[in-house]
């Protein structure tokens, strides 16, 4: 069989909540985990796979094969570019930028979807987006946006702000 | 058995050869010692009326001595005593065999044993540990005695009944080595610790707990005396290189289940008052914290390898010492924030393993690669008091941060760090909590940035300590670096004549006013402009992100800099002159000519600027300074290039402007 045809081929998508997904191998393909267990099914035309993904919620299933569907026709670079993967933060492209757009939960849901799933490049985004969610707030405004409790004791609290004067805002 | 009654032989010899030892030296306040040690040891009360040994060291100890130790022996080898057939208690005792299993490394055995003691009695754990519990606010000395145990530690005093028996004598050899005595001390202490509960204890699961710490106890003297000198004067001499691995491992297996030891006994408060006050007051608080959350993996352990070898060959270095040292503080300080919860984690992992499978999976559990054992060892402790990232208030419906794996925060700020070098943010993500300040000081990290910012670095400590965990950042702050967050600039003034009227009445002056611009990029790029326009009105005209380029309107050329070893800055940039456009516009429009770029053959040239900038502190701001060092504009010309260099005094120096929208602070 050839590499088109397994790509054209539909494999199910089982997620925890039993329900299943129908989508092209390319886009399944687009996670490690998949595609490792795809080769180890060995792919057979008669049937289609089905892959139960215990870990991944329908909700956030959806959103990732749509995140793969989007992006199954980039071009593939090698995995540890130095330049791709240190692309400025800004630098997200805006069906990207909508895509996490959602809520905090979410976004949490979808990189340990993306981790569990080996999908880099969702990974990536996802992370890029908490950290560009942290860049520029002070420890009070980041604690308040992750529903952080601050667990320092007075002294330690005192010291940790001494340690950083140096970056303070002159 | 056959394994331990050798073990105890040896301890045996060792004793009688450090009571010979004693002997030659003589004991002074030996009666302050006993007594010492009978106070902090109210429980001993039981040691002295079944035998007086301990106390009244100089009576033929020996016999004495053997006469426990062979109780404990027999106790270990005579069936167990099933004092009643109540499940409780049997469920008790397969808890204890399982410990005791797991310790000597039969786990599969203690697992099962584990399984057992669950199906008997499913509280079988915290029976065990409220037992443990009851036997250790009996031992805890009150804090007088622990005062008097201080001061007797200050003295040189081993407090232990070991010690007034004869390792005093061994110990004054060595005081200045107060390394290896802590050590001593805290085997000496689990040894007394072992022998009160010979004597002591009758009821069954005690019983089985002695014999735990026996085999503990008996391990750790098993060292030979001679290995233990050894390692002794490796640690005063800062270690010669004959001190063995396996010595360092040995000495490392010690300080590991000694802390264990007195961790299930609830005392040793001796060492743990003495380590908690050298890390309050010496320890950063990196590490103090880092103590207090061990797994939050140290990184330094995994330093990615390509870059450099910090030259740790591991054991054998004599550094070692150090990092031996803070692990046991480790143990002390961890023990003193939950001591009953987290021991119940140690000795039950297995169980804890077994039962888990439902629970949470956010559990990192710290993964075991350990160089030897004695590693391995200090894992499974580590799996106590787990830091989180805890919420004020939560929506259950959503997942909280503090979901998130380690590996995946790690890589949350390493994007904040990289490319951007934003390390504002991350020292303010750092101010949050704990778990995120163990996070943004992780050495990896700020070496990484480190290796963005200079290309040669001072050869890094040699251990793998709390030194080598500060040394990137602090070279980070204090080495010089161009600031990144703002722009550089200078303004130069000067007075030009005007053109007088014809009445030469007014004799007009121009002031002629111009600014120079300068901002560094973190990827070795930089922006510069020369232009009549005011700070006000032309900073955001340099705006970076994907501007990082010329722009004609403006006036703003990019170019390159270095950062050179010396701490100077070479920025090198090329204008383009009105006329070597034009040169490049005809060239492309002929594709004959275009080979021939730069067109040397016409009077076109483009210009190179070549500036070279020290870095300076000012007003109490970090390279907030930039100083002329030297300018040089080479001119393409036709013949050779002409090369005309600026009188650098004539010439104004940088100073920094802090630009909010280009540092971390973006909004």
């Amino acid at each position: 069989m050839t590499e088109e045809n397994t790509d054209t081929q539909m494999v199910k998508l089982c997620s925890s909540d039993d329900r299943e997904f129908e989508v092209e191998a390319k886009v399944a393909k687009m996670s490690v985990t998949i595609r490792n267990m795809l080769e180890d099914l060995g792919l057979d035309n008669d049937e289609v796979p089905n892959i139960p993904l215990p870990n991944v919620n329908s909700q956030i299933l959806e959103m990732v094969i749509n995140y793969c569907k989007h992006h199954k026709d980039d071009v593939v670079l090698a995995t540890d570019d130095e330049t791709t993967r240190e692309r400025a933060l800004e630098d997200i492209d805006p069906w990207d930028q909508k895509f996490v757009g959602a809520d905090q939960g979410t976004l949490f849901e979808l990189i340990l979807a993306a981790n569990y799933l080996d999908i880099k490049s969702l990974l990536d985004l996802t992370c890029k987006t908490v950290a560009n969610m942290i860049k520029g707030k002070d420890a009070e405004e980041i604690r308040k946006t992750f529903n952080i409790q601050n667990d320092f004791t007075k002294e330690e609290e005192e010291q940790v702000r001494k340690e950083n004067e140096w970056c303070e805002e002159k | 058995t056959a394994a331990l009654e050798n073990d105890l032989e040896a301890f045996r010899e060792n004793w009688r050869h450090d009571i010979l030892e004693h002997r030659e030296h003589g004991h002074d306040s030996k009666n302050s010692k006993g007594k010492a040690k009978r106070e902090a040891h109210p429980d001993a009360g039981h040691l002295e009326e079944s035998c007086h040994a301990s106390v009244t060291g100089d009576l033929e100890p020996e016999r004495h001595e053997e006469v426990n130790w062979m109780s404990a022996s027999d106790r270990l080898r005579a069936p167990r005593p099933r004092t009643s057939s109540g499940q409780a208690e049997l469920a008790l005792q397969l808890y204890v065999d399982a410990i005791e299993n797991e310790r000597i490394g039969k786990l599969n055995d203690a697992f099962l044993l584990y399984r057992r003691a669950f199906d008997l009695n499913s509280d079988v754990d915290r029976l065990y540990w409220a037992a443990a519990k009851g036997k250790g606010t009996l031992e805890l000395p009150d804090p007088n005695t622990s005062e008097a145990h201080e001061s007797a530690q200050r003295q040189g005093v081993d407090l232990g009944a070991v010690a007034a028996l004869g390792w005093d004598g061994h110990d004054e050899q060595h005081e200045n080595s107060t390394q290896a005595r802590a050590r001593k001390e805290s085997q000496a202490h689990s040894l007394t610790q072992t022998r009160g509960h010979v004597n002591s204890h009758d009821s069954v699961d005690e019983g089985e707990s002695t014999v735990t710490s026996i085999t503990l106890a008996t391990e750790d003297l098993a060292l030979s005396d001679k290995q233990r000198r050894e390692v002794d004067g490796g640690v005063v001499t800062q270690g010669q290189p004959s001190s063995s691995q396996t010595i360092q491992a040995d000495q490392k297996d010690t300080t590991v289940k000694a802390a264990r030891l007195a961790n299930g006994e609830t005392t040793g408060e001796i060492v743990e008052a003495s380590a908690d006050e050298s890390t309050s007051t010496s320890m950063p608080l990196f590490s103090r914290i880092q103590a207090r959350h061990p797994e939050i993996r140290p990184s330094w352990a995994s330093l990615p390898d390509d870059h450099f070898e910090p030259s740790d060959d591991g054991l054998d270095s004599p550094t070692q010492n150090t990092t031996n040292d803070l692990e046991r503080t480790l143990e002390h300080e961890r023990r003193s924030d939950v001591p009953i919860k987290g021991d119940t984690e140690i000795n039950a992992h297995v169980q804890d393993d077994d039962k888990k499978q439902g629970k949470g999976s956010g559990d990192s559990v710290a993964s075991v690669s350990g160089i030897n054992g004695a590693k391995e060892e200090t894992t499974l402790v580590v799996r106590e008091t787990r830091t989180r990232i805890t919420y004020t208030t939560h929506d259950m419906d959503q997942i909280h941060f503090s979901a998130l794996p380690s590996e995946i925060i790690a890589k949350i700020v390493g994007h904040i760090a990289i490319p951007d070098l934003d390390m504002a943010s991350i020292e303010q993500l750092g101010s949050t909590c704990r778990y995120m300040y163990l996070k943004a000081r992780d050495p990896a990290l700020w070496m990484k940035v480190c290796e963005r910012v200079w290309n040669e670095f001072p050869r890094p400590p040699e251990t793998k300590g709390i030194e080598a965990a500060e040394f990137w950042r602090q070279m980070y702050i204090n080495r010089p670096r161009p600031r990144l967050d703002g722009v550089y600039v200078s303004k130069e003034s000067y007075i030009r004549a005007g053109e007088r009227d014809m009445s030469n009445f007014y004799a007009p002056v121009h002031i002629i006013e111009h600014y120079r611009y300068i901002r560094f990029s973190s990827d070795g790029k930089v922006l510069t402009a020369t232009t009549p326009t005011d700070p006000m009105h032309f900073i955001h005209k340099l705006g970076g992100g994907r501007q990082w380029a010329n722009n004609d309107e403006n006036g703003v050329v990019v170019g390159t800099y270095v950062l050179n070893n010396d701490g100077t800055i070479r920025c090198q940039v090329v204008r383009e002159t009105e006329d070597s456009k034009k040169a490049v516009g005809r060239s492309k429009r002929s594709r004959r000519k275009r080979d021939q770029l730069p067109d040397v053959n016409t009077e076109y040239g483009r210009q190179h600027l070549d500036m070279l900038f020290s870095l300076a502190n000012a007003n109490m701001r970090l390279n907030s300074r930039l100083k002329w060092v030297d300018y040089t504009i080479w001119m393409e010309t036709a013949g050779n290039p002409i090369a005309s260099s600026f009188d650098i005094s004539q010439l104004k120096n940088f100073h920094f402007v802090r630009v909010k929208k280009f540092g971390s602070r973006t909004k």
